[in-house]
């Protein structure tokens, strides 16, 4: 158990290292960063509307610049193993594939996590001070001064520990998209072919479970269409699992149960890739 | 064996997945709505991932824009993108209607670059009607919120003078959770204006039947016992 705890940390490890080397965290980070600065140029009418932006546009940074870094990063990161022929060295290795696999997983997921703690200090940062601004203006408007209870919703909607809890659910969307991403690494040769399909990916698992409702409910569907659909449904990411961190940036203030499902349904997810993904690159062969 | 391991992990994942799949607590965002609009709604979640949101409020920040610079078809532009964009977000909708049926309406009726009462009167009605179907459109991603009905009865009372739509969305309005006493009473006040006394009487004492420990009791009394008056009806005998 130490020997493979070893084995998956050592490897870890280096992925991050490779990551960090390679400037995709720093080329994603800096811009989502900046992006975020920019947040004190866009002044809403009401507080309610300032709360509502201040929000959105944080979570929307994060969201994109994370689904690119999680894309990106694991993309590059088999290819770049395989163009430099790294990976012969560490399949020479006591090693098994699979801990190959999951050792590439946890170092993107690593970064990932680094990068949504970065942002997410930056927004608290921002959100403090987008707060002291506002409060200013607040007590100096002479015609519709602020109370005290005003004052307090407000400060209790903008600091909101659910928020943390949608930057949770978030983070678990991401690492779903790695697994997704790493499983097409495992076939594909080209990076390129890698985004490109772990973007559709992403399109397709919003529209999922729309479109298998759709085509189940519909009449004249033969039984084959119908398993055909059935199968992709159960390959296919349903992304509407992560929908409850839009909940949270509407206003709700669920519990700690609400983690259960996008959590429950992200590790079952990878399971599965890994199973699959595992399969496949066994099969591989390296010259 | 490295396959039967690949094997158990893919089983294991996928009957966890369909497990998950098969509890799921929550109706998705949108889930009442018809198919064709909740796939509209997905794909715009898809396309533009996170910065959905970010569009509607950029959009919903021109709308303020176009209300200061009087640019109402602009303003409505706008409206329609943020309500489209996030149609989940009940502020768009609400104030949306707001500047349309009232700011953009009472504006073009004042507009006195227009020499035409008619045509002011015109242009007035046709933002009202804006407004309205704004706020229809509204209750249909917000079929159980009060708010949208509340304010479509109040826009039916004071912009259309339809006093039989402004009550059933009152009281509609007074159903959901989170309504204030106020909106129970808005519905008997539009109820008044239908000139049915016998109705009214009837309203106010069912509402208090119905709840007793209402915080507005008093007000309703006062009222029930001056409307009793004004009818002619005997306060103490049951109302026909």
């Amino acid at each position: 158990m130490s020997a493979l705890y070893l084995r998956l940390s050592t490897l870890t490890g280096l992925t991050v290292r490779d990551l960090l080397r390679q400037n995709v965290l720093y080329l994603i980070l800096i811009p989502a960063a900046l992006t975020l600065l920019t947040l004190p140029l866009f002044t809403a009418l009401t507080f309610e509307e300032q709360i509502k932006f201040m929000r959105d546009f944080c979570y929307g940074t994060m969201s994109i610049f994370g689904l690119f870094l999680a894309i990106i990063a694991t993309a590059q990161s088999l290819s770049n193993d395989l163009e430099q022929k790294t990976i012969f060295t560490i399949l020479a290795k006591p090693l098994n594939r699979w801990e190959y696999l999951v050792s590439k997983g946890m170092g993107i997921g690593l970064i990932l996590f680094f990068a949504l703690t970065i942002l997410t200090v930056l927004s608290a940062g921002l959100f403090a001070y987008q707060e002291k601004s506002l409060l200013e203006a607040a007590i100096g408007n002479a015609t519709h001064p602020l109370s005290s209870q005003e004052l307090q919703r407000f400060s209790d909607q903008l600091w909101s520990p659910a928020l943390l809890m949608a930057v949770l659910i978030l983070y678990l969307k991401l690492i779903l998209m790695v697994g997704f991403t790493l499983l097409f690494s495992t076939v594909a040769s080209s990076s390129l072919f890698t985004i490109f399909t772990s973007l559709m990916i992403y399109l397709i698992g919003h529209l999922q479970s729309t479109a298998r409702e759709w085509v189940m409910g519909s009449e004249g569907l033969s039984v084959g269409m119908k398993w055909v659909v059935g199968l992709l449904s159960v390959i296919l990411p349903d992304m509407s699992f992560y929908e409850g961190a839009e909940r949270i940036l509407l206003g709700a203030t669920p519990g700690l149960s609400y983690l259960i499902p996008p959590l429950g349904y992200t590790f079952f997810n990878l399971l599965w890739i890994l199973g699959l993904s595992t399969w496949i690159f066994e099969s591989r062969e390296f010259r | 064996m490295k396959i039967v391991f690949c094997l158990l992990l893919l089983i294991l994942g996928f009957w966890g997945k369909r497990f998950f799949e098969e509890i799921k607590p929550q109706p998705e965002l949108n889930a009442y709505l018809p198919l064709g609009k909740r796939f509209e709604q997905q794909l715009i979640r898809g396309v533009l991932g996170g910065w959905r949101p970010v569009v509607a409020d950029i959009a919903w920040l021109r709308v303020t824009t176009s209300w200061e610079n009087r640019q109402w078809n602009r303003l409505y532009e706008n409206v329609r993108i943020a309500t489209r964009t996030q149609p989940e977000s009940l502020l768009f909708w609400d104030m949306g209607a707001w500047h349309l049926a009232w700011n953009a309406s009472l504006a073009e009726r004042n507009n006195r670059l227009e020499a035409r009462i008619e045509v002011r009167k015109e242009k007035e009605l046709y933002w009202a009607e804006k407004g309205k179907n704004l706020l229809e459109e509204g209750t249909i991603y917000h079929p159980t919120h009060f708010k949208l009905w509340l304010q479509l009865g109040l826009l039916h009372q004071e912009r259309r003078h339809d006093y039989v739509s402004a009550y059933e969305c009152f009281l509609k309005s007074s159903q959901f959770n989170g309504a204030p006493s106020y909106v129970a009473r808005m519905a008997g006040y539009a109820l008044e204006k239908q000139g049915d006394p016998a109705a009214v009487l009837n309203y106010w004492e069912k509402l208090l039947e119905k709840s007793p420990d209402r915080p507005d009791r008093g007000l309703i009394e006062k009222r029930l016992l001056k409307l009793k008056k004004e009818t002619t009806l005997d306060p103490l005998k049951p109302i026909p």
